[in-house]
């Protein structure tokens, strides 16, 4: 036992054979723990199976004419509401047509609005999301303030099953109210966010486009601007040129992505612009509507684009070279030698042999 | 020098070695305490991420990355068919899957040939990532996504490198042919690259054995627990080794190995690199440390990640026979790495990799097992002799015993909690069993093939050796052999 240690010998192992013992017997009452826990959820796993059979032919014979009586829906214990809940969901996601519209019936009668709002404030995400889109097909002011507020949950999921909830129902006021609504946080994935944005319906798409012009957070301009763009809204042209010319590079690289997909024939005109920017995230999109648009005139920017010192501004200029046809790609050739095979023109002419080779 | 002072020198060096070993151990389990805590951090990390961007979502997003997949086929004629029928089905946007026989002795070519009507067809392409010859490549219209290479045979990495050079989309994924993906494990892998587009170069995820569960149709249709004890104390060990040790790695940003069953990989990333190395057994490791170096010293901002959910079911051996040549394998595989790569050792322009990654694994998986079996003989002999008092002998084999059993346990109970849900009580408890059990001979089994493996490597002992494996589910009998 060294001396420096000032602790004797005996009660040293002893803390050591003791602490050993702690240890593996507190992991042994937490796996305990766990068993039980375990267990009660297999069990209620069982019983929600059972009765989720019973609920789901249940409302099957009610759709099929067989009238329930309202009070059978009524005096079912609140689990058992939650597990209809998910069934509805489940059942308008699928059904469609007359089935759809008795389904709609059957929960404005049965008066499910009162559930949802109480699964609304559930600790599972899964029946927050279920009692969205539930709500979704009420037509009435409580499912409607109830809607907006899910759009505040800390749960992206739920916030966006609610705001496509509120673009499918026909009350909604504004695209304003919903974008006021919507709790963006800086963690949420860009992506998720323009996809929701897809969906904006067509009744709704002017307020987009005016929008644009405001002073609303930035996220929201790009989130529009994109789902514009992937909507093909013509009309946002105008609006999304003026994006591009932001101070913001974020902002500039979504306007060019967006003109991209909007496909307008005049973006061939401002393209340069693009391809002219200091940002490599901007030129990268800028290269791809190049493409899109096949303006001859910006060959030689593209060209030059090939030497830039950004590995991913010259792959999306040999890219876009390479979609501008014969004449883009004896400039690829000329530029892809063999020597290097980390070449982008390489790369790019690989990529797309095949995919012309298989139609793919 | 007189007997007794002999002697009285021989006791003090013995008592000094018992003290240190205790020491060291303590000290290796405080480090092990440190990695399940931060394990723990890593995977409520990986859960609200999960939440952020759910699979769903990303099945339904238009910009999903594509994936390759690259499945090395070495005589694997009766299976090979149904896994890639098994990989058509899987839940992803865009993927590609390119199969590629690296020389199979047995009809593994044909079959894939007759299956599937391919038809040979001219594609060339520059080999930038080295491989043996290509004798040809087949591809049929019905199948779009599927690409066969047939070459001559170079191993494993030889045909993960065929199948990188014809590989089509962004990322790749190293899939072993006899493997089993779970449905939506591609959806799951990819979420990170959705999240760090720019710096992320590669993801493994979590590997799970399947003696013991329901397959069929290349699929694991009802989990169970083997009763073999062998596969059973291995399920163990890879949750400890998956859901503790890699998870924390993860966490300090120094993930130095991705399992070669499943692995996705930046396709720029790998080609830079010039795809997987030749003749080392360790290719899986071997790879990802290349990445580091490569990255490293292009001082380019990178990152590499294991995430807790993708599963990937391999079978595991079901004999100590074959379990031995397999870890052997292992542990020469990896002192291949750390040999070749001895040079990144505590240097401080590797950053955390060369000072904290590479060194945990000298010090655990090389010194560790020389030490921990030096206490297993050392400190009963000496306590024999009265050179040890029972006390110390008392606690240094609580210590060794408990402190696993404690390690399995959490590993259990975080599997529990939030990664994979037993659906068998029975499991629960064969598993909680097999837990405690493991700590008392198989673990020690284990230092002594890894003591062996060194050796091996030592004595320069090349190639794979022979891996039978029974077969998951009813679609497999007889030996598979793995490439040699």
């Amino acid at each position: 036992m060294p001396d420096w240690l000032h602790v004797s010998e005996a009660n040293l192992l002893n803390l050591l054979t003791q602490a050993s013992w702690v240890l593996a017997g507190s992991a042994g009452l937490v796996w305990v723990g766990c068993y039980f826990v375990r267990t009660r959820r297999l069990a209620q796993e069982a019983r929600m199976v059972r009765t989720e059979e019973r609920l789901s032919n249940m409302i099957m014979d009610d759709i099929a004419g067989t009238k329930i009586p309202d009070e059978t829906y009524r005096q079912l214990p609140l689990w058992e509401r939650h597990i209809l809940l998910r069934l509805l969901k489940n059942l308008a996601d699928q059904i469609t047509g007359q089935d759809q519209e008795r389904l709609v019936a059957l929960m404005q009668r049965v008066g499910f609005v009162d559930t949802a709002r109480v699964a609304l404030r559930s600790r599972r995400a899964a029946e927050r999301q279920s009692a969205c889109v539930v709500l979704g097909y009420y037509d009435h002011p409580a499912a409607l303030d109830s809607l907006r507020g899910a759009l505040r949950d800390p749960d992206l999921a739920v916030r966006l099953t609610a705001a496509r909830a509120l673009l499918r129902k026909d009350g909604i006021e504004s695209l304003r109210a919903l974008l006021e609504d919507l709790n963006f946080s800086p963690d949420d994935p860009p992506l998720m966010m323009a996809e929701i944005f897809g969906l904006i319906p067509a009744r709704l798409r002017p307020e987009a486009i005016r929008m644009l012009g405001e002073p609303i957070p930035d996220e929201w301009k790009r989130m529009l601007a994109i789902a514009l763009g992937r909507s093909q809204v013509l009309a946002a042209y105008e609006a999304l040129v003026e994006l591009s010319r932001s101070r913001s590079d974020r902002m500039r690289a979504a306007a060019w992505i967006a003109l991209r997909e909007l496909g307008d024939p005049r973006v061939g005109g401002i393209v340069k612009e693009g391809l002219a920017d200091a940002n490599p995230s901007v030129i990268r999109a800028a290269c791809a509507c190049a493409a899109e648009a096949g303006e001859p005139a910006v060959i030689p920017r593209l060209q030059a684009l090939l030497a830039d010192e950004d590995w991913w501004v010259r792959f999306s200029a040999a890219q876009a070279l390479y979609d501008f046809g014969p004449a883009g790609r004896q400039i690829l050739e000329k530029h892809a030698t063999l020597a290097d095979e980390q070449d982008v023109g390489l790369l790019v002419l690989r990529e797309r042999e095949m995919e012309a080779q298989y139609g793919l | 020098m007189d007997y007794e002072a002999w002697f009285e020198a021989v006791s003090a060096a013995i008592r000094g070695l018992g003290w240190f070993m205790l020491g060291a151990t303590a000290l290796q389990y405080l480090v092990y305490t440190g990695q399940t805590v931060l394990a723990f951090f890593e995977l409520r990390r990986a859960r609200q991420a999960e939440r952020r961007m759910p699979g769903e979502w990303l099945f339904g997003a238009k910009s999903v990355p594509g994936i390759s997949l690259l499945v090395p086929a070495h005589n694997e004629e009766r299976t090979i068919v149904e896994n890639i029928q098994c990989l058509l089905t899987l839940r992803y946007p865009r993927y590609e899957i390119i199969v590629v026989n690296d020389g199979s002795t047995d009809d593994t070519a044909q079959a894939v040939i007759r299956a599937f009507r391919l038809e040979r067809i001219d594609l060339r392409r520059p080999h930038t990532a080295s491989c043996r010859t290509i004798r040809g490549i087949y591809r049929q219209r019905d199948y779009p996504n599927l690409l066969f290479i047939d070459k001559e045979n170079g191993g494993k990495s030889d045909a993960l490198n065929a199948g990188l050079n014809y590989a089509r989309h962004p990322l790749v994924c190293g899939v072993d042919a006899d493997s089993l993906l779970d449905h939506h494990s591609l959806l799951k892998a990819v979420r990170p690259f959705i999240e760090q587009p720019a710096s992320l170069i590669a993801v493994g995820g979590t590997i799970r054995i399947a003696n013991g569960c329901e397959v069929h149709g290349g699929m694991v249709v009802t989990e169970g627990t083997p009763r073999n004890l062998v596969p059973l104390f291995q399920i163990v060990e890879y949750m400890r080794a998956f859901l503790i040790a890699r998870l924390a790695f993860s966490r300090m940003n120094t993930v130095s190995i991705i399992s070669g069953a499943f692995g996705l990989f930046k396709r720029s990333a790998l080609l830079q690199v010039g795809g997987y190395t030749h003749g080392t057994v360790g290719e899986d490791m071997e790879v990802i440390v290349k990445l580091h170096r490569h990255f490293r010293n292009k001082q380019e901002p990178y990152n590499i990640l294991f995430v807790p959910d993708p599963v990937c079911w391999t079978e595991a051996p079901e004999s100590l026979k074959i379990l031995r040549r397999q870890r052997t394998r292992w542990q020469r595989g990896l002192c291949e790495v750390l040999w070749k790569h001895r040079d990144m050792l505590l240097s401080p322009s590797y950053g955390r990799i060369g000072m904290i990654g590479l060194p945990m694994f000298v010090i655990f998986d090389i010194i560790g097992p020389f030490l921990d079996l030096a206490g297993l003989v050392v400190i009963p002999v000496a306590w024999y002799f009265d050179l040890l008092s029972f006390d110390f002998m008392l606690a240094y084999f609580s210590l060794v015993a408990l402190y696993g059993v404690f390690l399995s346990m959490m590993a259990l109970v975080m599997a529990e909690l939030v990664v994979f849900k037993t659906t068998r009580k029975r499991d629960m408890v064969v598993l909680a069993l097999a837990a405690v059990v493991e700590n008392f001979g198989y673990r020690q089994l284990n230092f002594v093939w890894r003591i062996e493996g060194i050796w091996q490597f030592l004595r320069r002992k090349k190639g794979w050796g022979q891996m039978t494996r029974v077969g998951l589910g009813p679609r497999q009998s007889g030996p598979t052999p793995t490439p040699s």
